[in-house]
């Protein structure tokens, strides 16, 4: 393959690898613990289920964040192990938050009224192995409370919690203590007829939003971790199909904290929904220049297919057209196969790809990740992954085990 | 009729859609003696069956919104009073339309729409669609949570008849 050969390393550049290995693992220990972008994890493997959009069971367009009644009714009913056999509220039904799968099992009842809640924290074990050693942390890998409020077609969302330690940072400095955040702040107006805008602190509309915040497709296009940007997003469903765009002054942090990265930008994504269990996205982003970083952009493809009612696949293929500070073009490619082993129990295969873009010391970098998800019952599931990430250009390897338990109140 | 599928596609009102299912599907039709362009006979299909790959929405579907076991007439779906358009019914390969009778949830209205039909060994595949407006036949809006199909639902029914 051409990429292949034109950036294999030399000695020196092994050497020289190796010895900046404690800082990737380093930097590594900090995207997998620095703010998660979303908290209920958009979970596109229930496109076996026959759910293509975000929108049935979150109030987010683009996913994540806070289930729905209906997203929090089907988590009890039909995707925990049990759970089953509990009575659901009457069919016509149009709110009921009642329940076990209401916040804090119910307990507070009515005294909310149309406020609807989630508090979600994941105490999690992270493993990093390495050539010559490992390092091990406990950590609690986000603590965030949500609400939301819908209303006539209104919505208003918003969330607060804690960024972890060495996560946060100031005017280009990363700061070592826990931090306050709000990712998503917005409000948001949809009509009947599937048009929809919203305006605040979101995740622009891009691919696929694979659960995984460090998937390459996420993590080199700026979507990991606190990458929201402040803006408008309109949206209109035109039969099968769904067009959402996003117009944005800049990422949301950088406005807040950092001028020198903001700047103008724009994204789009279009899907299309070509039956019940298979769908067809196509996405694009630009980012105008800032101070400090280049103009950047990345178009791409994705499709998804689910052959029966426990099995999904999902594959996004994206044209990075230049990344900030990490080269020039590459490409990635992401692989999603989910497969419902038995009731709530969920496993993932991805193999994932980056090429190295050609530029003089950046790497090609390939990704295996196994992941055993299992919800055993409303509120919470335990996750167990294993990345093996394989450095191509200077065959590093690194391996990587994280453990959370999900609790989503 | 030797073998039937029907498939009922039900777009969400938060975008998207879902696929009902069910092979329950028999009948016999023969052409008219007295109107060539029609068909005597009918074809039904037993509700109790259908299936959307998740248990609370075939619940839903079938008692709150189908009533199934409510009765006669709500139970099964008949399509009868069938006529062709633009295929000929002693040699009926091609594409056409049609219209017919179709009873349910105890309401009977006309409905219509295109229809392929295709040599398959020694019978004929047959391929028909047609929509139906909810309302029309009594049925509530299925809402549930914020969630909901939208009040026209699209039928596709599939299948092979033996000479």
């Amino acid at each position: 393959m051409k990429i292949h050969s034109a950036t294999r390393a030399t000695e020196a550049q092994r050497h020289r690898a190796k010895k900046n290995l404690c800082a990737s693992v380093s930097l590594w220990l900090v995207i997998m613990i620095s703010g998660v972008a979303s908290t209920a994890l958009a979970e596109p493997m229930f496109l076996a289920k026959q759910y293509t959009r975000c929108t049935a069971c979150h109030y987010s367009p683009t996913g994540g964040g806070l289930l729905t009644p209906y997203g929090r009714l089907l988590s009890h009913r039909e995707l925990s192990t049990t759970g089953a056999s509990a009575v659901a509220p009457a069919a016509g039904t149009e709110d009921d938050p009642h329940g076990e799968q209401a916040f804090l099992y119910g307990a507070l009842g009515d005294a909310l009224g149309p406020l609807h809640l989630g508090l979600e924290m994941r105490p999690s074990h992270l493993r990093i192995g390495f050539p010559g050693g490992h390092q091990d942390l406990n950590l609690l890998m986000n603590l965030d409370l949500i609400g939301a409020v819908q209303k006539n077609g209104w919505t208003a969302y918003a969330m607060a919690g804690r960024e972890p330690p060495n996560s946060a940072v100031r005017d280009g400095r990363t700061q070592p203590d826990a931090a306050f955040i709000s990712y998503e702040h917005w409000v948001g107006y949809a009509r009947d007829d599937g048009f929809g805008v919203r305006v605040g602190r979101f995740m622009p509309a891009y691919g696929v939003r694979f659960s995984d915040h460090t998937a390459y497709s996420r993590i080199y296009l700026d979507f990991d971790r606190n990458d929201q940007v402040y803006g408008l997003e309109v949206s209109d469903t035109m039969g099968p199909s769904l067009l959402q765009v996003t117009i944005s002054p800049g990422k949301a942090e950088a406005i807040l904290h950092d001028n020198s990265r903001r700047g103008f930008s724009m994204a789009g994504r279009w899907q299309l929904d070509v039956t019940p269990r298979t769908a067809l996205v196509g996405s694009a982003i630009y980012r105008r220049s800032t101070d400090l970083d280049p103009k950047s952009g990345a178009v791409g493809g994705a499709f998804g297919f689910a052959p029966t009612q426990r099995i999904s696949v999902w594959t996004e293929v994206d044209a990075n057209l230049q990344t900030e500070a990490r080269g020039g073009r590459s490409w990635i490619a992401v692989n999603e196969t989910s497969v419902e082993a038995f009731r709530g129990l969920w496993l993932k295969f991805s193999p994932q790809l980056r090429t190295s873009g050609g530029a003089p010391g950046f790497s090609e970098l390939r990704r295996l990740m196994l992941e055993a998800d299992f919800l055993p019952r409303t509120h919470w599931n335990v996750d167990v992954s294993y990345y093996h990430d394989h450095n191509h250009t200077f065959e590093v390897d690194t391996s990587t085990l994280l453990a959370q338990l999900h609790l989503y109140l | 009729m030797k073998q039937g599928d029907v498939s009922v596609k039900c777009p969400l009102t938060v975008g998207g859609s879902f696929d009902a299912k069910t092979a329950a599907l028999s009948g016999m039709l023969t052409t008219s003696a007295a109107q060539p362009s029609s068909l005597d006979g009918s074809l039904a299909v037993d509700l109790r069956t259908i299936d959307t790959g998740i248990s609370l929405r075939n619940d839903h579907l079938r008692e709150k919104y189908l009533e199934v076991d409510k009765g006669a007439g709500y139970d099964m779906a008949v399509l009868s009073e069938i006529a062709l358009k633009g295929l000929n019914p002693e040699a009926p390969e091609g594409k056409g339309s049609f219209d017919g009778s179709l009873t349910l949830h105890g309401v009977k209205k006309m409905v219509g729409g295109p229809v392929e039909v295709r040599k398959a060994g020694a019978g004929l595949r047959v391929k028909a669609s047609f929509p139906v407006n909810l309302p029309d036949y009594n049925i509530p809006e299925p809402r549930y949570l914020g969630v909901g199909v939208k009040n026209t639902v699209q039928v596709e029914v599939t299948f092979t008849t033996t000479p």
